[in-house]
Protein backbone atom coordinates (compact mmCIF):
# COMPACT_ATOMS: atom_id res chain seq x y z
CA UNK A 1 0.00 0.00 0.00
CA UNK A 2 1.28 3.56 -1.27
CA UNK A 3 -0.75 6.39 -0.77
CA UNK A 4 1.92 8.79 -2.14
CA UNK A 5 3.71 8.97 -5.98
CA UNK A 6 7.44 7.93 -5.69
CA UNK A 7 8.68 11.26 -6.60
CA UNK A 8 6.05 13.86 -5.01
CA UNK A 9 5.96 17.29 -6.07
CA UNK A 10 8.31 18.86 -3.44
CA UNK A 11 6.98 22.62 -4.68
CA UNK A 12 3.56 23.70 -3.47
CA UNK A 13 1.45 25.15 -6.18
CA UNK A 14 0.02 27.10 -3.59
CA UNK A 15 -3.83 25.91 -4.01
CA UNK A 16 -5.90 24.10 -1.17
CA UNK A 17 -8.04 21.14 -1.38
CA UNK A 18 -10.32 19.96 1.46
CA UNK A 19 -10.76 15.94 1.22
CA UNK A 20 -13.90 15.24 4.05
CA UNK A 21 -13.78 11.23 4.95
CA UNK A 22 -9.76 9.68 5.44
CA UNK A 23 -11.64 6.04 4.33
CA UNK A 24 -9.84 4.46 1.56
CA UNK A 25 -11.42 6.58 -0.99
CA UNK A 26 -10.11 10.24 0.73
CA UNK A 27 -6.87 9.04 1.55
CA UNK A 28 -5.79 7.87 -1.79
CA UNK A 29 -7.13 10.90 -3.33
CA UNK A 30 -5.47 13.34 -0.10
CA UNK A 31 -2.44 11.19 -1.29
CA UNK A 32 -2.54 11.96 -5.06
CA UNK A 33 -2.90 15.26 -4.76
CA UNK A 34 -0.54 16.40 -2.28
CA UNK A 35 1.76 14.33 -4.44
CA UNK A 36 1.00 16.72 -7.46
CA UNK A 37 2.14 19.81 -5.10
CA UNK A 38 -1.42 20.65 -3.46
CA UNK A 39 -2.02 21.30 0.13
CA UNK A 40 -4.34 19.03 1.21
CA UNK A 41 -6.61 18.70 4.60
CA UNK A 42 -8.15 15.91 5.47
CA UNK A 43 -11.26 16.02 7.69
CA UNK A 44 -12.82 12.85 9.52
CA UNK A 45 -14.64 12.56 12.43
CA UNK A 46 -13.44 9.59 13.80
CA UNK A 47 -9.84 10.00 16.30
CA UNK A 48 -8.07 7.57 13.83
CA UNK A 49 -7.54 7.52 9.75
CA UNK A 50 -8.37 5.00 7.35
CA UNK A 51 -12.51 5.01 7.59
CA UNK A 52 -13.80 1.22 7.66
CA UNK A 53 -10.84 -0.06 6.36
CA UNK A 54 -9.30 0.77 9.57
CA UNK A 55 -12.14 0.37 12.22
CA UNK A 56 -14.75 -1.20 10.38
CA UNK A 57 -12.82 -4.70 9.35
CA UNK A 58 -11.70 -6.34 12.62
CA UNK A 59 -8.34 -6.81 13.16
CA UNK A 60 -8.49 -10.30 13.16
CA UNK A 61 -9.22 -10.12 9.23
CA UNK A 62 -6.54 -7.41 8.49
CA UNK A 63 -3.32 -6.30 9.85
CA UNK A 64 -3.27 -2.34 10.04
CA UNK A 65 -0.03 -1.97 9.92
CA UNK A 66 0.54 -0.90 6.34
CA UNK A 67 -2.32 1.43 6.65
CA UNK A 68 -0.48 2.99 9.76
CA UNK A 69 2.76 3.14 7.64
CA UNK A 70 0.89 4.80 4.57
CA UNK A 71 -1.09 6.99 6.43
CA UNK A 72 2.68 7.94 8.33
CA UNK A 73 3.96 8.86 4.47
CA UNK A 74 1.15 10.87 4.16
CA UNK A 75 1.54 12.84 7.21
CA UNK A 76 5.37 13.48 5.81
CA UNK A 77 4.12 15.09 2.81
CA UNK A 78 2.59 18.04 4.72
CA UNK A 79 -1.03 16.61 4.86
CA UNK A 80 -2.95 18.39 7.23
CA UNK A 81 -5.12 15.79 9.60
CA UNK A 82 -8.46 16.94 11.56
CA UNK A 83 -9.43 14.20 12.97
CA UNK A 84 -12.42 13.65 15.65
CA UNK A 85 -14.07 16.53 13.57
CA UNK A 86 -17.45 15.93 12.30
CA UNK A 87 -18.10 17.85 9.29
CA UNK A 88 -21.50 19.52 10.04
CA UNK A 89 -21.38 19.38 13.68
CA UNK A 90 -17.64 20.58 14.62
CA UNK A 91 -17.37 22.53 11.17
CA UNK A 92 -19.88 23.54 8.61
CA UNK A 93 -19.76 22.48 5.15
CA UNK A 94 -20.10 25.60 3.47
CA UNK A 95 -17.08 26.74 5.23
CA UNK A 96 -14.92 24.13 4.08
CA UNK A 97 -16.32 24.20 0.80
CA UNK A 98 -15.30 27.94 0.67
CA UNK A 99 -12.10 28.32 2.06
CA UNK A 100 -11.16 25.36 -0.05
CA UNK A 101 -10.22 25.68 -4.41
CA UNK A 102 -11.88 21.79 -4.15
CA UNK A 103 -13.61 20.05 -2.12
CA UNK A 104 -14.12 16.04 -2.06
CA UNK A 105 -16.62 14.64 -0.22
CA UNK A 106 -15.58 10.79 0.61
CA UNK A 107 -18.10 10.25 3.91
CA UNK A 108 -18.89 6.52 3.17
CA UNK A 109 -22.02 4.76 3.67
CA UNK A 110 -22.48 5.08 7.44
CA UNK A 111 -26.17 4.59 8.30
CA UNK A 112 -26.99 1.42 9.06
CA UNK A 113 -30.71 0.22 7.90
CA UNK A 114 -32.99 -0.85 10.71
CA UNK A 115 -35.37 -3.61 10.49
CA UNK A 116 -37.88 -1.62 11.75
CA UNK A 117 -39.09 -3.72 14.61
CA UNK A 118 -40.62 -3.42 18.21
CA UNK A 119 -37.59 -3.46 20.74
CA UNK A 120 -35.07 -1.99 18.20
CA UNK A 121 -34.32 0.48 20.65
CA UNK A 122 -33.16 -1.68 23.65
CA UNK A 123 -30.47 -1.11 25.43
CA UNK A 124 -28.28 -4.43 24.00
CA UNK A 125 -29.66 -4.15 20.25
CA UNK A 126 -26.25 -2.48 17.84
CA UNK A 127 -26.09 -1.91 14.41
CA UNK A 128 -23.43 -4.34 13.65
CA UNK A 129 -21.05 -1.48 12.12
CA UNK A 130 -21.41 0.43 15.17
CA UNK A 131 -20.46 -2.05 17.29
CA UNK A 132 -17.52 -3.13 14.80
CA UNK A 133 -16.19 0.61 14.72
CA UNK A 134 -16.87 0.79 18.71
CA UNK A 135 -14.82 -2.57 19.37
CA UNK A 136 -11.99 -1.34 16.92
CA UNK A 137 -11.54 1.99 18.14
CA UNK A 138 -11.58 0.43 21.81
CA UNK A 139 -9.00 -2.32 20.62
CA UNK A 140 -6.98 0.28 19.13
CA UNK A 141 -6.60 2.22 22.32
CA UNK A 142 -9.12 5.27 21.40
CA UNK A 143 -11.58 6.15 24.23
CA UNK A 144 -15.09 4.84 24.56
CA UNK A 145 -15.35 1.26 24.85
CA UNK A 146 -17.42 -1.15 23.52
CA UNK A 147 -20.18 -2.93 25.32
CA UNK A 148 -18.86 -6.04 26.44
CA UNK A 149 -20.64 -9.27 25.53
CA UNK A 150 -18.54 -12.03 27.04
CA UNK A 151 -20.49 -14.59 28.48
CA UNK A 152 -23.69 -13.53 26.60
CA UNK A 153 -25.67 -14.77 23.87
CA UNK A 154 -25.19 -12.54 20.91
CA UNK A 155 -27.85 -12.73 18.37
CA UNK A 156 -26.25 -11.52 14.34
CA UNK A 157 -29.08 -10.45 11.91
CA UNK A 158 -28.07 -10.48 7.90
CA UNK A 159 -26.76 -11.95 5.20
CA UNK A 160 -23.98 -10.18 4.17
CA UNK A 161 -20.07 -9.74 5.29
CA UNK A 162 -20.86 -7.16 7.71
CA UNK A 163 -22.99 -10.20 9.72
CA UNK A 164 -20.15 -12.45 8.91
CA UNK A 165 -17.68 -9.96 10.69
CA UNK A 166 -20.04 -9.51 13.55
CA UNK A 167 -20.26 -13.51 14.22
CA UNK A 168 -16.24 -13.65 14.31
CA UNK A 169 -15.92 -10.34 16.34
CA UNK A 170 -18.85 -11.54 18.80
CA UNK A 171 -16.82 -14.50 19.41
CA UNK A 172 -13.54 -13.02 19.71
CA UNK A 173 -15.55 -10.45 22.43
CA UNK A 174 -16.39 -13.64 24.21
CA UNK A 175 -19.69 -14.28 23.73
CA UNK A 176 -21.00 -17.47 25.33
CA UNK A 177 -22.95 -18.55 22.12
CA UNK A 178 -23.56 -16.87 18.58
CA UNK A 179 -26.77 -17.06 17.13
CA UNK A 180 -27.20 -16.07 13.51
CA UNK A 181 -30.70 -15.42 11.37
CA UNK A 182 -30.89 -14.75 8.14
CA UNK A 183 -34.25 -14.04 6.25
CA UNK A 184 -33.61 -15.36 3.15
CA UNK A 185 -32.26 -19.31 2.39
CA UNK A 186 -28.43 -20.19 2.16
CA UNK A 187 -28.29 -20.17 -1.11
CA UNK A 188 -29.11 -16.08 -1.25
CA UNK A 189 -26.90 -15.17 1.51
CA UNK A 190 -24.19 -12.34 -0.33
CA UNK A 191 -22.05 -13.73 2.10
CA UNK A 192 -22.01 -16.72 0.50
CA UNK A 193 -21.95 -15.73 -2.30
CA UNK A 194 -18.86 -13.29 -2.10
CA UNK A 195 -17.10 -15.81 -0.26
CA UNK A 196 -18.77 -19.75 -0.36
CA UNK A 197 -16.12 -21.50 1.52
CA UNK A 198 -15.33 -18.98 4.62
CA UNK A 199 -19.31 -18.46 4.40
CA UNK A 200 -19.43 -22.72 5.24
CA UNK A 201 -16.84 -22.63 8.01
CA UNK A 202 -18.25 -19.93 10.13
CA UNK A 203 -21.74 -21.41 9.53
CA UNK A 204 -20.70 -24.63 11.55
CA UNK A 205 -19.21 -22.65 14.15
CA UNK A 206 -22.21 -20.48 15.39
CA UNK A 207 -25.49 -21.27 15.12
CA UNK A 208 -26.94 -20.43 11.64
CA UNK A 209 -30.32 -20.00 11.16
CA UNK A 210 -31.58 -19.05 7.31
CA UNK A 211 -35.00 -18.70 6.48
CA UNK A 212 -35.16 -17.05 10.18
CA UNK A 213 -36.24 -13.19 11.02
CA UNK A 214 -36.84 -11.45 13.93
CA UNK A 215 -40.43 -10.17 14.57
CA UNK A 216 -39.78 -8.20 17.98
CA UNK A 217 -36.94 -7.78 20.58
CA UNK A 218 -38.13 -8.27 23.99
CA UNK A 219 -36.70 -6.69 27.13
CA UNK A 220 -37.08 -6.22 30.83
CA UNK A 221 -35.88 -2.55 32.43
CA UNK A 222 -34.80 -1.40 29.20
CA UNK A 223 -32.43 -4.02 28.93
CA UNK A 224 -32.72 -6.86 25.76
CA UNK A 225 -33.29 -10.18 27.02
CA UNK A 226 -34.90 -12.13 24.58
CA UNK A 227 -36.17 -12.28 20.70
CA UNK A 228 -39.54 -12.96 19.03
CA UNK A 229 -38.46 -14.55 15.46
CA UNK A 230 -40.69 -16.41 12.55
CA UNK A 231 -39.72 -18.94 9.75
CA UNK A 232 -39.72 -17.79 6.57
CA UNK A 233 -40.61 -19.53 3.24
CA UNK A 234 -39.25 -18.75 -0.49
CA UNK A 235 -41.79 -17.01 -2.90
CA UNK A 236 -41.13 -15.17 -6.27
CA UNK A 237 -38.39 -12.95 -7.15
CA UNK A 238 -38.44 -9.48 -5.55
CA UNK A 239 -36.42 -6.68 -6.84
CA UNK A 240 -33.33 -7.74 -5.91
CA UNK A 241 -34.03 -10.58 -8.35
CA UNK A 242 -33.45 -13.24 -5.28
CA UNK A 243 -36.84 -15.57 -4.07
CA UNK A 244 -38.81 -12.80 -1.65
CA UNK A 245 -38.51 -14.40 2.03
CA UNK A 246 -42.54 -14.88 2.66
CA UNK A 247 -43.51 -15.02 6.70
CA UNK A 248 -44.55 -18.86 7.57
CA UNK A 249 -47.87 -18.31 9.75
CA UNK A 250 -48.14 -19.68 13.17
CA UNK A 251 -44.14 -19.92 13.22
CA UNK A 252 -43.27 -17.47 15.80
CA UNK A 253 -40.90 -18.55 18.34
CA UNK A 254 -39.17 -16.89 21.27
CA UNK A 255 -35.72 -17.46 21.96
CA UNK A 256 -33.22 -15.93 25.35
CA UNK A 257 -30.96 -13.59 23.77
CA UNK A 258 -28.33 -11.05 25.62
CA UNK A 259 -27.35 -9.15 22.77
CA UNK A 260 -28.54 -8.53 19.18
CA UNK A 261 -25.70 -6.91 16.34
CA UNK A 262 -27.94 -5.97 13.26
CA UNK A 263 -26.68 -5.79 10.01
CA UNK A 264 -29.36 -5.21 7.77
CA UNK A 265 -27.01 -3.01 5.41
CA UNK A 266 -25.72 0.35 5.27
CA UNK A 267 -26.98 3.39 3.12
CA UNK A 268 -24.50 5.98 1.84
CA UNK A 269 -24.29 9.07 4.31
CA UNK A 270 -23.48 12.85 2.65
CA UNK A 271 -22.42 15.18 5.01
CA UNK A 272 -25.20 17.36 6.91
CA UNK A 273 -25.81 20.39 4.81
CA UNK A 274 -24.85 18.95 1.95
CA UNK A 275 -28.13 19.72 0.37
CA UNK A 276 -28.40 23.05 1.38
CA UNK A 277 -24.72 23.85 -0.67
CA UNK A 278 -26.18 23.01 -3.86
CA UNK A 279 -24.67 19.23 -3.77
CA UNK A 280 -27.56 16.96 -4.90
CA UNK A 281 -28.55 13.81 -3.51
CA UNK A 282 -30.06 10.79 -5.43
CA UNK A 283 -33.60 9.61 -3.94
CA UNK A 284 -33.14 6.00 -2.89
CA UNK A 285 -36.23 5.17 -5.70
CA UNK A 286 -34.63 6.59 -8.70
CA UNK A 287 -31.17 4.63 -8.03
CA UNK A 288 -32.92 1.54 -7.18
CA UNK A 289 -34.71 1.42 -11.04
CA UNK A 290 -31.44 2.93 -12.32
CA UNK A 291 -29.11 -0.04 -10.64
CA UNK A 292 -25.96 -0.68 -11.61
CA UNK A 293 -24.24 2.93 -13.74
CA UNK A 294 -21.71 1.03 -16.57
CA UNK A 295 -21.12 2.58 -19.74
CA UNK A 296 -19.48 1.23 -22.73
CA UNK A 297 -16.64 3.91 -23.20
CA UNK A 298 -14.52 5.02 -20.75
CA UNK A 299 -12.07 7.84 -20.35
CA UNK A 300 -8.46 7.66 -20.05
CA UNK A 301 -6.44 10.74 -18.36
CA UNK A 302 -3.36 11.10 -19.44
CA UNK A 303 -0.62 13.46 -18.88
CA UNK A 304 0.21 15.71 -22.07
CA UNK A 305 3.52 16.35 -20.41
CA UNK A 306 6.24 16.08 -18.60
CA UNK A 307 5.88 19.04 -16.66
CA UNK A 308 2.08 17.85 -15.64
CA UNK A 309 0.20 20.11 -18.61
CA UNK A 310 -3.53 19.92 -18.80
CA UNK A 311 -4.59 16.58 -18.84
CA UNK A 312 -6.28 15.24 -21.88
CA UNK A 313 -8.87 12.24 -22.49
CA UNK A 314 -8.97 9.24 -24.55
CA UNK A 315 -12.12 7.22 -24.76
CA UNK A 316 -11.20 3.38 -25.12
CA UNK A 317 -13.68 0.41 -24.75
CA UNK A 318 -14.50 -0.40 -20.96
CA UNK A 319 -12.67 -3.66 -20.45
CA UNK A 320 -13.06 -3.79 -16.46
CA UNK A 321 -15.82 -2.36 -14.24
CA UNK A 322 -14.42 0.39 -12.32
CA UNK A 323 -17.75 0.88 -10.63
CA UNK A 324 -19.06 -2.80 -11.68
CA UNK A 325 -20.93 -3.46 -8.33
CA UNK A 326 -23.65 -0.32 -8.70
CA UNK A 327 -25.66 1.08 -5.87
CA UNK A 328 -28.86 -0.83 -4.94
CA UNK A 329 -30.50 1.39 -3.09
CA UNK A 330 -27.94 4.45 -1.33
CA UNK A 331 -30.63 6.91 0.07
CA UNK A 332 -28.48 9.49 0.13
CA UNK A 333 -25.65 8.89 -2.16
CA UNK A 334 -24.17 11.74 -3.48
CA UNK A 335 -24.80 11.92 -7.56
CA UNK A 336 -21.84 12.77 -9.56
CA UNK A 337 -20.92 12.40 -13.43
CA UNK A 338 -18.23 10.51 -15.24
CA UNK A 339 -15.62 13.00 -13.50
CA UNK A 340 -17.14 12.66 -10.17
CA UNK A 341 -18.07 16.01 -10.30
CA UNK A 342 -21.10 16.45 -7.82
CA UNK A 343 -23.68 19.79 -9.22
CA UNK A 344 -21.64 22.28 -6.79
CA UNK A 345 -18.88 24.07 -8.33
CA UNK A 346 -15.41 22.83 -7.77
CA UNK A 347 -17.16 19.80 -5.01
CA UNK A 348 -16.41 16.11 -5.90
CA UNK A 349 -17.02 12.62 -4.34
CA UNK A 350 -15.71 9.59 -4.56
CA UNK A 351 -16.47 6.19 -2.52
CA UNK A 352 -19.04 4.33 -0.75
CA UNK A 353 -20.68 8.11 -0.67
CA UNK A 354 -21.84 7.60 -4.44
CA UNK A 355 -22.31 3.69 -4.53
CA UNK A 356 -23.24 2.97 -1.15
CA UNK A 357 -21.29 -0.45 0.01
CA UNK A 358 -18.58 -2.05 -2.22
CA UNK A 359 -15.69 -3.35 -1.43
CA UNK A 360 -13.03 -1.19 -0.70
CA UNK A 361 -11.35 -1.60 -4.46
CA UNK A 362 -13.84 0.87 -6.08
CA UNK A 363 -13.10 3.52 -3.08
CA UNK A 364 -9.23 3.36 -3.49
CA UNK A 365 -9.58 3.61 -7.58
CA UNK A 366 -12.68 5.90 -7.45
CA UNK A 367 -10.71 8.01 -4.86
CA UNK A 368 -7.42 8.29 -7.36
CA UNK A 369 -9.95 9.25 -10.33
CA UNK A 370 -11.29 11.84 -8.50
CA UNK A 371 -8.08 13.38 -7.59
CA UNK A 372 -7.26 13.61 -11.19
CA UNK A 373 -10.40 15.19 -12.24
CA UNK A 374 -9.98 17.77 -9.02
CA UNK A 375 -6.47 18.24 -11.19
CA UNK A 376 -7.65 18.88 -13.92
CA UNK A 377 -10.34 21.77 -12.59
CA UNK A 378 -7.95 23.53 -11.13
CA UNK A 379 -5.59 23.49 -14.22
CA UNK A 380 -8.31 24.87 -16.27
CA UNK A 381 -10.75 26.38 -14.17
CA UNK A 382 -12.80 24.66 -16.51
CA UNK A 383 -16.77 23.45 -14.71
CA UNK A 384 -18.63 22.80 -17.95
CA UNK A 385 -22.70 22.66 -17.22
CA UNK A 386 -22.98 19.48 -19.36
CA UNK A 387 -22.01 16.42 -17.15
CA UNK A 388 -19.24 14.64 -18.26
CA UNK A 389 -19.75 11.32 -19.56
CA UNK A 390 -18.25 7.84 -18.90
CA UNK A 391 -15.89 7.04 -16.07
CA UNK A 392 -12.25 7.06 -16.02
CA UNK A 393 -10.44 3.86 -16.56
CA UNK A 394 -7.39 3.58 -14.59
CA UNK A 395 -3.92 4.18 -15.44
CA UNK A 396 -1.08 3.08 -14.05
CA UNK A 397 0.84 6.32 -15.12
CA UNK A 398 -1.64 8.07 -12.11
CA UNK A 399 1.30 6.55 -10.04
CA UNK A 400 4.31 7.10 -11.65
CA UNK B 1 19.59 2.31 -5.26
CA UNK B 2 18.28 -1.09 -3.72
CA UNK B 3 20.69 -3.71 -4.86
CA UNK B 4 19.54 -6.58 -6.96
CA UNK B 5 20.15 -9.70 -5.21
CA UNK B 6 18.00 -11.81 -6.79
CA UNK B 7 17.75 -11.60 -10.91
CA UNK B 8 16.38 -14.79 -12.00
CA UNK B 9 13.19 -14.69 -13.86
CA UNK B 10 10.94 -16.47 -16.57
CA UNK B 11 10.98 -14.95 -20.04
CA UNK B 12 8.86 -16.58 -23.23
CA UNK B 13 9.95 -17.11 -26.75
CA UNK B 14 7.01 -16.55 -28.59
CA UNK B 15 8.33 -17.81 -31.79
CA UNK B 16 8.54 -21.21 -30.07
CA UNK B 17 5.21 -21.02 -28.31
CA UNK B 18 2.85 -22.93 -30.13
CA UNK B 19 -0.14 -22.29 -27.87
CA UNK B 20 -0.57 -25.82 -26.37
CA UNK B 21 -1.52 -24.45 -22.92
CA UNK B 22 0.72 -27.36 -21.33
CA UNK B 23 2.30 -23.92 -18.81
CA UNK B 24 -1.31 -23.43 -18.02
CA UNK B 25 -2.13 -27.01 -16.88
CA UNK B 26 1.12 -27.74 -15.23
CA UNK B 27 0.98 -24.12 -13.23
CA UNK B 28 -3.18 -24.71 -11.91
CA UNK B 29 -2.38 -28.42 -10.71
CA UNK B 30 0.42 -28.14 -9.51
CA UNK B 31 -0.48 -24.86 -6.74
CA UNK B 32 -3.96 -26.97 -6.48
CA UNK B 33 -1.31 -29.83 -4.99
CA UNK B 34 -1.98 -32.06 -7.87
CA UNK B 35 0.79 -34.11 -10.06
CA UNK B 36 -2.05 -35.80 -11.75
CA UNK B 37 -4.68 -33.95 -13.72
CA UNK B 38 -7.42 -36.51 -13.51
CA UNK B 39 -6.70 -36.77 -10.07
CA UNK B 40 -7.29 -33.27 -9.32
CA UNK B 41 -10.36 -32.89 -11.31
CA UNK B 42 -11.87 -35.65 -9.63
CA UNK B 43 -11.36 -34.42 -6.71
CA UNK B 44 -12.78 -31.14 -7.82
CA UNK B 45 -9.52 -29.40 -6.49
CA UNK B 46 -9.37 -25.40 -7.02
CA UNK B 47 -7.78 -25.33 -10.28
CA UNK B 48 -6.42 -21.92 -11.24
CA UNK B 49 -3.84 -21.20 -13.85
CA UNK B 50 -1.32 -18.10 -12.61
CA UNK B 51 -0.47 -17.52 -16.71
CA UNK B 52 -2.67 -17.53 -19.27
CA UNK B 53 -2.34 -18.29 -23.24
CA UNK B 54 -3.83 -15.36 -24.79
CA UNK B 55 -4.60 -15.49 -28.60
CA UNK B 56 -3.82 -12.15 -30.15
CA UNK B 57 -3.98 -10.76 -33.98
CA UNK B 58 -2.90 -15.00 -34.71
CA UNK B 59 -0.25 -14.78 -32.12
CA UNK B 60 -0.29 -17.03 -28.39
CA UNK B 61 1.13 -15.13 -26.24
CA UNK B 62 1.43 -16.46 -22.71
CA UNK B 63 0.23 -13.54 -20.16
CA UNK B 64 1.04 -13.14 -16.74
CA UNK B 65 2.25 -10.58 -13.84
CA UNK B 66 5.16 -9.09 -15.09
CA UNK B 67 6.45 -8.04 -11.83
CA UNK B 68 5.95 -4.66 -13.21
CA UNK B 69 8.38 -1.57 -11.64
CA UNK B 70 6.26 0.70 -9.46
CA UNK B 71 3.72 -2.29 -9.56
CA UNK B 72 0.26 -0.65 -9.28
CA UNK B 73 -1.53 -3.51 -7.54
CA UNK B 74 1.18 -3.54 -5.04
CA UNK B 75 0.66 0.51 -4.75
CA UNK B 76 -3.08 0.26 -4.20
CA UNK B 77 -3.36 -2.93 -1.93
CA UNK B 78 -4.51 -2.15 1.14
CA UNK B 79 -4.12 -5.44 3.57
CA UNK B 80 -0.46 -6.12 2.52
CA UNK B 81 -1.22 -9.03 0.55
CA UNK B 82 1.02 -7.58 -2.26
CA UNK B 83 3.74 -5.78 -1.73
CA UNK B 84 6.26 -4.53 -3.47
CA UNK B 85 9.78 -6.10 -2.70
CA UNK B 86 12.91 -2.74 -3.15
CA UNK B 87 15.56 -5.64 -2.68
CA UNK B 88 14.46 -7.80 -5.45
CA UNK B 89 12.19 -5.85 -7.65
CA UNK B 90 9.31 -8.53 -7.09
CA UNK B 91 5.92 -8.26 -6.57
CA UNK B 92 5.04 -10.55 -3.85
CA UNK B 93 2.19 -12.02 -2.95
CA UNK B 94 0.59 -13.09 0.37
CA UNK B 95 -2.66 -14.47 -0.39
CA UNK B 96 -3.76 -15.10 3.10
CA UNK B 97 -3.37 -11.80 3.73
CA UNK B 98 -6.36 -10.54 1.17
CA UNK B 99 -9.62 -8.95 1.93
CA UNK B 100 -10.46 -9.34 -1.28
CA UNK B 101 -11.43 -5.27 -2.15
CA UNK B 102 -10.32 -5.90 -6.10
CA UNK B 103 -8.29 -2.86 -6.44
CA UNK B 104 -5.23 -4.95 -7.85
CA UNK B 105 -8.08 -6.31 -10.52
CA UNK B 106 -9.01 -3.16 -11.52
CA UNK B 107 -5.80 -1.95 -12.06
CA UNK B 108 -3.81 -4.29 -13.11
CA UNK B 109 -2.69 -3.51 -16.74
CA UNK B 110 -1.90 -7.26 -17.88
CA UNK B 111 -5.08 -8.90 -16.20
CA UNK B 112 -2.67 -10.45 -14.21
CA UNK B 113 -4.27 -10.92 -10.73
CA UNK B 114 -7.66 -12.91 -10.32
CA UNK B 115 -9.56 -13.26 -7.52
CA UNK B 116 -10.80 -16.56 -6.32
CA UNK B 117 -14.84 -16.45 -4.99
CA UNK B 118 -13.86 -20.08 -3.74
CA UNK B 119 -11.04 -18.99 -1.76
CA UNK B 120 -11.77 -15.39 -1.19
CA UNK B 121 -7.92 -14.93 -2.22
CA UNK B 122 -5.62 -13.40 -4.73
CA UNK B 123 -3.84 -15.66 -7.55
CA UNK B 124 -1.16 -14.23 -9.19
CA UNK B 125 2.03 -15.92 -10.71
CA UNK B 126 4.67 -15.88 -7.87
CA UNK B 127 7.41 -17.00 -9.71
CA UNK B 128 7.69 -20.50 -8.20
CA UNK B 129 9.72 -18.32 -5.53
CA UNK B 130 10.56 -21.35 -3.30
CA UNK B 131 11.17 -23.55 -6.68
CA UNK B 132 13.29 -21.38 -8.37
CA UNK B 133 15.68 -20.56 -5.06
CA UNK B 134 16.09 -23.80 -4.69
CA UNK B 135 17.76 -23.92 -8.32
CA UNK B 136 14.91 -26.00 -9.65
CA UNK B 137 12.46 -24.55 -12.39
CA UNK B 138 9.02 -23.11 -11.86
CA UNK B 139 6.29 -25.99 -13.05
CA UNK B 140 5.50 -23.89 -16.20
CA UNK B 141 8.93 -24.05 -17.83
CA UNK B 142 8.89 -28.00 -16.61
CA UNK B 143 6.00 -28.07 -18.80
CA UNK B 144 6.77 -26.21 -21.81
CA UNK B 145 7.23 -29.15 -24.54
CA UNK B 146 8.84 -26.76 -26.92
CA UNK B 147 11.75 -24.71 -24.48
CA UNK B 148 9.54 -21.73 -25.23
CA UNK B 149 9.75 -21.15 -21.27
CA UNK B 150 12.89 -20.47 -19.66
CA UNK B 151 14.32 -19.27 -16.36
CA UNK B 152 16.59 -16.91 -16.99
CA UNK B 153 19.20 -14.93 -14.96
CA UNK B 154 18.77 -11.64 -16.06
CA UNK B 155 22.70 -10.78 -15.10
CA UNK B 156 23.17 -13.55 -17.65
CA UNK B 157 21.15 -12.58 -20.06
CA UNK B 158 23.06 -8.70 -20.25
CA UNK B 159 25.90 -10.64 -20.59
CA UNK B 160 25.10 -12.36 -23.36
CA UNK B 161 23.58 -9.62 -25.08
CA UNK B 162 26.32 -7.52 -24.93
CA UNK B 163 28.69 -10.56 -26.14
CA UNK B 164 26.57 -10.96 -29.31
CA UNK B 165 26.19 -6.70 -29.40
CA UNK B 166 29.44 -6.59 -29.32
CA UNK B 167 30.18 -9.20 -32.08
CA UNK B 168 27.37 -7.57 -34.61
CA UNK B 169 29.70 -4.29 -33.67
CA UNK B 170 32.68 -5.61 -34.57
CA UNK B 171 31.24 -7.36 -37.80
CA UNK B 172 29.59 -4.51 -39.00
CA UNK B 173 32.93 -2.78 -38.39
CA UNK B 174 35.14 -5.47 -40.47
CA UNK B 175 32.62 -6.38 -42.98
CA UNK B 176 34.27 -5.11 -46.67
CA UNK B 177 31.97 -2.78 -48.19
C1 LIG C 1 -17.73 -4.79 8.69
C2 LIG C 1 -17.17 -4.44 7.34
C3 LIG C 1 -16.28 -5.31 6.73
C4 LIG C 1 -15.75 -5.02 5.49
N1 LIG C 1 -14.88 -5.89 4.93
C5 LIG C 1 -14.34 -5.63 3.73
C6 LIG C 1 -13.41 -6.53 3.14
O1 LIG C 1 -13.08 -7.57 3.70
N2 LIG C 1 -12.91 -6.23 1.92
C7 LIG C 1 -13.25 -5.08 1.27
O2 LIG C 1 -12.74 -4.86 0.19
N3 LIG C 1 -14.13 -4.21 1.80
C8 LIG C 1 -14.68 -4.46 3.01
N4 LIG C 1 -15.58 -3.57 3.57
C9 LIG C 1 -15.96 -2.38 2.78
C10 LIG C 1 -14.89 -1.27 2.81
O3 LIG C 1 -14.48 -1.05 4.12
C11 LIG C 1 -15.46 -0.02 2.16
O4 LIG C 1 -15.78 -0.29 0.82
C12 LIG C 1 -14.49 1.16 2.13
O5 LIG C 1 -13.92 1.41 3.39
C13 LIG C 1 -15.21 2.40 1.61
O6 LIG C 1 -14.31 3.45 1.51
P1 LIG C 1 -14.76 4.98 1.56
O7 LIG C 1 -13.51 5.76 1.58
O8 LIG C 1 -15.72 5.25 0.48
O9 LIG C 1 -15.57 5.14 2.93
P2 LIG C 1 -15.21 4.82 4.45
O10 LIG C 1 -14.14 3.82 4.56
O11 LIG C 1 -16.49 4.53 5.11
O12 LIG C 1 -14.64 6.19 4.99
C14 LIG C 1 -15.47 7.30 5.17
C15 LIG C 1 -14.88 8.20 6.24
O13 LIG C 1 -15.64 9.38 6.32
C16 LIG C 1 -15.83 9.73 7.65
N5 LIG C 1 -17.05 10.54 7.76
C17 LIG C 1 -18.31 10.17 7.43
N6 LIG C 1 -19.15 11.20 7.63
C18 LIG C 1 -18.41 12.24 8.07
C19 LIG C 1 -18.70 13.58 8.43
N7 LIG C 1 -19.94 14.08 8.37
N8 LIG C 1 -17.68 14.35 8.88
C20 LIG C 1 -16.42 13.88 8.95
N9 LIG C 1 -16.09 12.61 8.60
C21 LIG C 1 -17.07 11.82 8.17
C22 LIG C 1 -15.88 8.44 8.40
O14 LIG C 1 -15.50 8.60 9.74
C23 LIG C 1 -14.89 7.57 7.61
O15 LIG C 1 -13.60 7.63 8.16
C24 LIG C 1 -16.13 -3.83 4.81
C25 LIG C 1 -17.03 -2.96 5.42
C26 LIG C 1 -17.56 -3.25 6.66
C27 LIG C 1 -18.54 -2.33 7.29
Amino acid sequence: MRLIKRAPREQKKGRKVAVIGAGPAGLYAAGWLASEGYTVELIDMLPEPGGLLACGIPDLRMEKVNLREAVGELRGLGVAFRLGTKVGENVELEELIEGHDATLIATGAWQSRKLNVDGEGLAGVYSALEYLVDYTLARHSHDGEPPALSGGIVLVVGGGLSAVDACYVAREAGAAQVVWYYRRGEEQAPAREAEPEAFRLLTEQVDFHPLTQPVSFIGAGGKLTAVKAVRMRLGSKDASGRPRPIPIEGSEFERRIDYALVAAGEIATAPPGAVECGIEVADETALRTKGVVITNEVTIPVESSESGGPLQYVSIPRERAVRAKGSTSPRAAIKVDGRYRTTRRGVFAAGNVIDGPTQAGFAIVEGVMAAVAIKDYLETDQWPAEPYGGVYEWQELLFG
Amino acid sequence: MPQQTETRTVIVDLERCMACRSCETACAKAHAGYEDIVEAILADAHMVPRVKVIAAAGVAVPIQCQHCEDAPCATVCPSGALSFDEETGEVRSEPARCIGCKACVIVCPFGAVEWSRRTGEIVRCDLCEDLIEEGEEPYCVRACPTGARQVIDLDALAQRKRQEAAQRTVLVMTAKP
